[in-house]
């Protein structure tokens, strides 16, 4: 049991020497294999940037978006006015009145209007 | 020193490239060991200055998004109230101040602040214009607005109100003076929006579709009126709440699960007709509006088959006189209706079997012979005197409105039972059966006696048959009526059609049947007989003999219980020491007779006073314009133009002229009048012609020999 855990220790140290060394002299990476992985090492840093454009890009139309809302309710507003200004119009006394005083003969009618069948 | 072999050189280089790789690579290699540990340190050990993380971290606010209030609508979805917002401007007057302080020298900094102050009397040279409805001058701004800026010590120098309560166009023409134009953070201008509530038809209908006003002083005094305070949980929506971002460009939504989304109100669609609503309004008011002895009146209009009101007026004299919507008199003020209630006796009474319109009874001058208490009726004596007879027939009672005929009728046949007669008042509910679409606060119900009751007493009866001892609202008097017209089926008067998103129908509601068969046909066959003669030849023939349709309806005129503090120590209920009293008098009825489209009452309500005031008269006169001007603008009524009619015949003969002194006159018909012209004159003859169009007849006809220089006329079409 002590002399496996004397035997392990060892290769742990070994490990860390050749660790450093490898470190040392650039091809610690090389060592473990990683350029097999590079293919997924690029694809991922490519996703990254990906994601980082589309966050940007959402942004930008999370702000198009925004703006059209506010654009939205300014005309949403201005209907209302105008609708508001053109239903009150719409009174058959205002009418009268109107008539009257762009001196018009038209008067509110005096019998049903005849029906085309 | 031995010089080096070319490989030797070579070596020496490859070794001296890699040293510098090395290097290079440790030091990479340390750079990415700091960074490591700084990346460690500030996620785990770091902790930063609130104020800086505050500036390096885009702010998140929470926005909240108020709903848009749900529009009230009339029956063609025309707009009775809607929402738009109003703004009031106000002015930062120290803007830029500091900022042109800090320049450079002194002389920059005045001429920067002369460049705004130039500005500000250019805006408010044109502020006037803008805003007229003001009636401030040019002057007045650009010293408000100097006095403040001039001041430090003057308190609200940010926020110097310009004008309150503009609507959005007026708001945009603001943006376009100079200043202005520049922006919040040049101009210091500021905007402040206030949803508004408005009604493009004014006060029509003001009272029914009401209003909110609530008090942040004290809840109690909280208002809910009419369709805005009965039905604001479906015009109100839900308000929106949301994070926002602010980044560099402006704010973004930030969404998060505690994000909820605004839901706007609910359009409500309702029974009413703008447009009769208006005829009523008017005609009420010019028959009211001069009499000051008048306290108001009101005007219902049902639609018969459906129930649906399609106008309630409501209009009370307030202290300076003045007419306004200011109580709801037609659900909320029952009053003893007077003789309009005869309808009612003779509906129980035909309904039994008891009596037939034919039947006579006879009059004994007018009184009760036992209840010598009651005086007797003037209306049989003069019968009595006018027609030489000593009975009367049920319809002539109904037509004249006598009183004593509906007593001795009630006597005679529900003397000894008269829980009978009370029960047929609430199989025509007439008592507070059921609940309208609106409440009126301070209002009370209809009200019918109970025989069992203690108040009951022997003159209790007669009494209700004649339209005392009962108080009844103008809708529950108008449902009655509309059911006669809808041959005995009860209609619940309705006011709310539907509710309404974006133009879809969210809740249907629609007519109700309170009572299929209230009366039979052949009852209200015979009503309606009985209430035509009452315009035709009766209490109500003066003002609707001669209306645009037949009418049917009844007048009725009742005394009103003086309040205490009005009868000034009067043992009278009805009148006062002055020997003033109040009426309440009444037209209900329904149009055209023969084929009934609605049903309306005009109640009007007096002060107390000297006059005598009868339904036959101001509401029936009122009734009439409302009749004529319905009537009038609706093509239901209009006459049916044939498929087939005499057109005639548009195409032209072929023009001849002719030489000589007698000549037949040339067949013109059909021809343009240029045409007409050249044919008649060329034959030598003289054209007088009338209207425009296609020649349609002429004069002489064509082929007749005339001479030359004779007239020939034509008549267009």
């Amino acid at each position: 049991m002590g002399n496996r855990f004397n035997i392990s220790w060892k290769k742990i140290g070994l490990a860390i020497k050749e660790f450093f060394i490898a470190l040392g002299r650039g091809d610690l990476l090389t060592r473990l294999r990683v350029d097999r992985a590079l293919p997924y090492i690029l694809y991922l840093f490519l996703l990254g940037c990906i994601s980082i454009w589309l966050s940007y890009h959402a942004e930008q139309t999370m702000l198009t978006v925004q703006k059209n809302n506010d654009r939205i309710k300014t005309l949403k507003v201005y209907h209302a006015q105008k609708t508001y200004e053109l239903v009150r119009l719409d009174r058959i006394a205002t009418v009268e009145k109107m008539l009257e005083e762009a001196g018009s003969q038209v008067k509110a009618p005096e019998k049903p209007a005849d029906i085309l069948r | 020193m031995a010089r080096l072999t070319r490989r030797q050189q070579q070596e020496e280089d490859k070794h001296r490239i890699s040293k510098i790789l090395w290097y290079l690579y440790c030091t990479f290699l340390v750079l990415a060991l700091v960074i490591i540990i700084k990346i460690v340190k500030i996620q785990y050990f770091w902790e930063p200055d609130p104020e800086t993380v505050e500036y390096f971290q885009p702010k998140r606010y929470e926005s909240t998004t108020k709903p848009e209030r749900g529009a009230i609508m009339d029956m063609n979805g025309r707009l009775l109230a809607i929402s738009t917002p109003m703004y009031n401007i106000k002015m930062d007057c120290e803007v830029l101040e500091e900022e042109f302080k800090t320049a450079k020298t002194a002389r920059e900094a005045d001429s920067l602040e002369t460049d705004w102050r130039k500005k500000a009397r250019l805006m408010c040279d044109r502020l006037p214009e803008v805003l007229a409805k003001d009636g401030k001058t040019s002057d007045y701004y650009y010293n408000l607005i100097m006095k403040h800026r001039d001041s430090d010590s003057l308190p609200g120098r940010r926020d110097v109100l310009i004008t309150k309560n503009i609507d959005h166009r007026t708001y945009l023409k603001l943006c376009e003076l100079p200043l202005f134009n520049e922006g919040q953070y040049k101009s210091g201008m500021k905007k402040t929006e206030i949803e508004t509530r408005q009604y493009p038809y004014g006060t029509l209908a003001a009272r029914v579709i009401g209003d909110i006003r609530i008090s942040k002083e004290n809840p109690e005094q909280n208002r809910f009126v009419g369709i805005e305070g009965e039905y604001d949980y479906i015009l109100h929506g839900t308000e929106g709440k949301q994070w926002m971002k602010r980044t560099d460009k402006g704010s973004i939504a930030d969404p998060d699960s505690t994000a909820v989304e605004v839901v706007n109100g609910n359009d409500i669609r309702t029974t009413l007709d703008i447009d009769i609503q208006d005829i009523a309004d008017r005609a009420l008011r010019k028959n009211i509006g001069d009499d000051a002895e008048i306290e108001g009146g009101c005007v219902v209009v049902l639609d018969v088959k459906t129930g649906a009101v399609r106008a309630m007026v409501n209009l009370q004299r307030n202290r300076e006189g003045e007419l306004g919507e200011n109580f709801n008199m037609a659900i909320g003020r029952p009053g003893e209706p007077g003789s309009i209630f005869k309808a009612v006796t003779l509906a129980a009474l035909l309904e039994d079997g008891k009596v037939k319109l034919s039947n006579r009874i006879p009059t004994n001058h007018g009184r009760i012979a036992e209840m010598p208490e009651i005086t007797a009726d003037h209306y049989i004596t003069d019968w009595e005197r006018n027609k030489k007879t000593s009975s009367i027939s049920i319809q002539d009672g109904f037509k004249i409105s006598s009183n004593y005929v509906f007593r001795r009728l009630v006597l005679d046949h529900y003397g000894d039972k008269p829980e009978k007669f009370i029960d047929k008042l609430y199989e025509y509910k007439l008592n507070d059966a059921y609940a309208f679409d609106l409440e009126e606060k301070g209002g009370t119900k209809s009200r019918v006696p109970d025989p069992k009751s203690s108040g009951w007493s022997r003159s209790t009866l007669p009494s209700t048959a004649i339209g005392y001892s009962v108080m009844e609202t103008p809708l529950n008097i108008a449902a009655f009526y509309n059911a006669i017209a809808n041959k005995g089926k009860m209609m619940k008067p309705y006011l709310i059609e539907s509710h309404e998103k974006d133009g879809r129908v969210v809740q249907k509601f629609g007519p109700q049947i309170l009572n299929a068969t209230t009366f039979s046909k052949a009852t209200a066959d015979s009503l309606t007989k009985a209430l035509t003669m009452v315009t035709l030849e009766g209490t109500g023939a003066t003002r609707l003999k001669n209306a645009k349709c037949t009418v049917a309806g009844k007048t009725g005129t009742a005394r009103m219980v003086l309040d205490p503090g009005e009868r000034k120590g009067s043992r009278d209920p009805y009148k006062d020491i002055d020997g003033r009293r109040k009426y309440q008098a009444t037209f209900v009825g329904f149009f055209p007779a023969e084929d009934p489209q609605y049903t309306a009452i005009v109640t009007v309500y007096t002060k107390p006073t000297t006059k005598s005031v009868y339904g036959g008269v101001i509401p029936a006169m009122t009734f009439r314009e409302l009749v004529d001007q319905v009537w009038s603008l609706d093509s239901r009524w209009g006459e049916e133009l044939n498929e087939r009619a005499d057109v005639p015949d548009m195409t032209p003969k072929y023009i001849a002229t002719r030489s000589g002194s007698v000549i037949p006159v040339p067949d013109v018909k059909g021809m343009g009048l240029k045409d007409a012209l050249y044919a008649i004159e060329n034959n030598g003859y003289v054209c007088q012609y009338e209207g425009i169009g296609h020649v349609v007849s002429q004069v002489p006809e064509a082929g007749t020999e005339c001479r030359k220089g004779e007239t020939i006329k034509v008549i267009l079409r």
